[in-house]
């Protein structure tokens, strides 16, 4: 197995922030709890998926709700200890592994707390690929795994523990749940064993984090254009760029909902969000969609913008990185695709649009 | 011990429906649910607080939710097993008997059919004296019992099991799982143990709701009225009468909110509700509130009218019903009397009085 130090900590703060999507919350916090937890204990270890055992049993974990609300309601530290608790009484096993259920922001760290205070490895992958707003666009759900059980705890203490017939029932309730906590959750749910984890995650997504983070860092520490090198590593596009003019945000139902309007010279860029970024209009014309990854990153210091740090006046480029894969299929499509999110519109992929 | 037989279940729907001052749910579904049940099961023992063993694990259960939801979303009945199971399995023990978290409605129906259905006894108290809309309105938070672990479980067989720091908290946690499930749950908390049912249950509702049940049956056979019968026995107030001419209703945040107008010549009776009738005024003079018993009695037939099956254009009486005592203290108005609910107004309290004894004596 791996190790995960102290120094990788900064690549995967940045490469989950790019993989974020707008959304998974901002890292600051988290990655300070990672830090502070890992110098007391040690490095983790992070194990791939050859390296399970057919019965361990491994537990995806994150926050649910609206990232922002995260911002004012600091998080308690003993959260996940309860939802892995609950989770081994109701399963009546032990939490073998943990890993995140999106490799998106601040969930991309929770693992990493859990693991260095439990002495728990890490399992190099996660369900989404990216972040994604509701809990059932999993790759568990494609494969038609039980999401149950799930439970949902708050920095209080209070937990809920959640057996539904099916992953979007389990997204529902547990939505519904983080409401009445404050519109955040510590959350952990589709327990898998170490047999179905090849078929039903998205392996090597915390290598991945960290190669974009360390890519990243590294032009930028060289005076270059991170920008140009994400691009290129990720294969992704230059969707355009501007000032900031208008910001329309909510939070509602458990989520953060609306749209900002990014103006040049002769353009306008209009991007669409539910927690995370999920249509970008360029002069009204459709340029990219979920589930490719829409990142927005400030001009001066390009670094990537989360939905609920969104300001006005600030000046930013807009880039799409290319779907995980399995997302791009018609059953993914029909998961996590613009129609899911209520837009009367196809899945764009970037490579045929602008390539 | 007692039985609860068939011929009970008339009086208890009557009952349960004034005291549920227009919440806790129609108990049509229900009745006719119980009484499937007891055909196939037999009578169900019905037991006092005396009659508990101090180990015997009883459990409150009840629907949680928006009662209108119900008359759209019929349970699948095996609800209650859901929640049953899931609270066995979580406490690692067995429950040993059932009662009523509020003796109003359909929710007074409820653990005669889990009693049936898993034969076991049936508890003769609740946690409320009547219905309220909100789970911590009970005695046991009175007393300041954890409810947890609690269960909500919905038609399709989706559990939700809640451990929350109080009652308040599991209030609120468990009223937003219902709205996931349609604004309806079935709901089973505060589960506790036979030497505890003296401080946290209000004793004797189930006969109680099947007294005035009775009674209210009694004087309609010698066509009689059963609403003087009712406020005679209860100790209540007649507090006027008139036509329905104004409804306003809304399904929202997992409860039935809104008001109705009754007019009656120069007079307007103005009832606001949250599940269960809260304030009453007249000529905008409150003439009572909430913790007292609000009941709407159909002129014609004197049925009594719940939230969910107002309609325009029904005479009505209304009547006010004394609250249970616990309620009328400081600590029990904090919890349930109007300024809970947000009126800025004080309890105003009916006719008050002993009337136990009374229900007592009709009952044998």
């Amino acid at each position: 197995m791996k190790k995960l130090t102290i120094e990788n900590l900064e690549d995967l703060a940045a490469g989950s922030a790019i993989l974020g999507s707008g959304g998974g919350g901002d890292t600051t916090i988290p990655y300070k709890i990672a830090r502070y937890e890992m110098e007391k204990h040690g490095p983790v270890s992070l194990a791939n998926i050859f390296e399970l055992t057919s019965d361990a049993t491994i537990l995806p974990l994150g926050f649910i709700g609206a990232p922002v609300a995260a911002v004012e309601k600091i998080a308690s530290g003993n959260e996940f200890s309860v939802v892995i608790h609950a989770i081994e009484q109701a399963l009546g096993k032990k939490i073998d592994f943990v890993m995140p259920f999106e490799i998106g922001g601040i969930s991309a760290f929770v693992p990493l707390i859990i693991a260095a205070q439990a002495k728990i490895p890490i399992l190099d992958a996660d369900m989404m690929g990216r972040a994604f707003p509701e809990a059932q666009m999993s790759s568990a759900n494609l494969q038609n795994v039980m999401a149950s059980p799930g439970a949902v705890v708050d920095f209080l203490g209070n937990s809920v523990i959640i057996f539904a017939k099916d992953s979007l029932a389990l997204e529902k309730l547990g939505r519904q749940a983080t409401v009445a906590m404050g519109s955040i959750g510590a959350f952990g749910f589709f327990p898998i064993s170490g047999a179905q984890a090849p078929l039903v995650t998205i392996p090597k997504s915390i290598t991945k984090a960290l190669a974009i983070g360390k890519t990243y860092r590294e032009t930028q520490k060289k005076g270059k254009n991170s920008l140009d090198a994400i691009l290129k590593l990720c294969k992704g596009v230059f969707l355009g760029s501007g000032k900031i003019t208008d910001i329309d945000r909510v939070i509602s139902n458990g989520f953060l909902e609306g749209s900002i309007t990014i103006q040049n010279k002769d353009e306008t860029i209009k991007l669409m969000f539910q927690n995370e970024f999920l249509i970008a209009k360029l002069n009204e014309q459709i340029v990219a969609t979920t589930p490719d990854i829409l990142v927005l990153f400030e001009q001066e210091t390009a670094v990537p913008i989360m939905c609920e740090s969104l300001q006005y006046g600030i000046k930013v480029n807009l880039v799409a990185l290319p779907a995980p894969e399995i997302w791009t299929t018609s059953a993914g499509l029909a998961l996590v695709g613009p129609r899911h999110f209520g837009y009367d519109v196809d899945y764009q992929p970037i490579r045929k649009t602008l390539h | 011990m007692k039985e609860l037989t068939l011929d009970h279940l008339e009086n208890l729907a009557i009952g349960s429906a004034i005291l549920g001052s227009g919440g806790g749910g129609d108990p049509t579904y229900f009745y006719m649910m119980a009484r499937y049940e007891m055909e196939r099961h037999g009578p169900v023992s019905l037991i006092g607080i005396n009659d508990l063993n101090n180990d015997d694990l009883v459990l409150p259960v009840g629907f949680m939710g928006a009662p209108v939801a119900e008359t759209e979303k019929i349970p699948s009945g095996r609800e209650f097993f859901d929640v049953v199971n899931t609270l066995e399995k979580i406490l690692e023990k067995k429950i040993d008997v059932v009662m009523p978290f509020e003796i109003g409605g359909m929710n007074a129906f409820i653990p005669v059919i889990v009693a049936a259905q898993n034969r076991i006894p049936l508890l003769d108290a609740d946690l409320m004296g009547r219905a309220f809309p909100e789970g911590q309105m009970t005695v046991c938070n009175l007393a300041g019992v954890n409810p947890s672990p609690g269960v909500v479980a919905d038609s399709l067989g989706n559990t939700v099991i809640i451990h929350a720091n109080d009652s308040h908290t599991l209030e609120k946690f468990g009223r937003q799982v219902t709205i996931a499930m349609g604004s309806i749950g079935a709901f089973g908390y505060y589960p506790f143990l036979g030497l505890q049912a003296e401080t946290f249950t209000i004793s004797k509702s189930i006969s109680k709701a099947i007294a005035i049940g009775k009674l209210h049956r009694e004087a309609q056979k010698k066509e009689e009225s059963p609403l003087d019968a009712i406020l005679k026995l209860c100790k209540g107030v007649h507090l006027g009468s008139g036509k329905v001419v104004d409804i306003d209703r809304v399904i929202s945040k997992g409860f039935v909110y809104g008001k109705i107008v009754i007019e009656h010549q120069k007079d307007m009776i103005e009832i606001v509700f949250q599940n269960e009738f809260l304030i009453a005024k007249l000529n905008e003079q409150i003439v009572a509130t909430t913790p007292d018993i609000l009941v709407l009695f159909e002129q014609e037939t004197a049925v009594p009218i719940m939230c969910e099956s107002l309609q325009y254009g029904i005479k009505v009486n209304l009547v006010a019903l004394p609250a249970p005592e616990i309620w009328t203290t400081p600590a029990g108005l904090a919890l349930v009397g109007p300024r809970h609910f947000g009126y800025n107004v004080d309890y105003q309290s009916v006719e008050k009085g002993k009337i136990e004894e009374s229900y007592e004596k009709i009952n044998h």
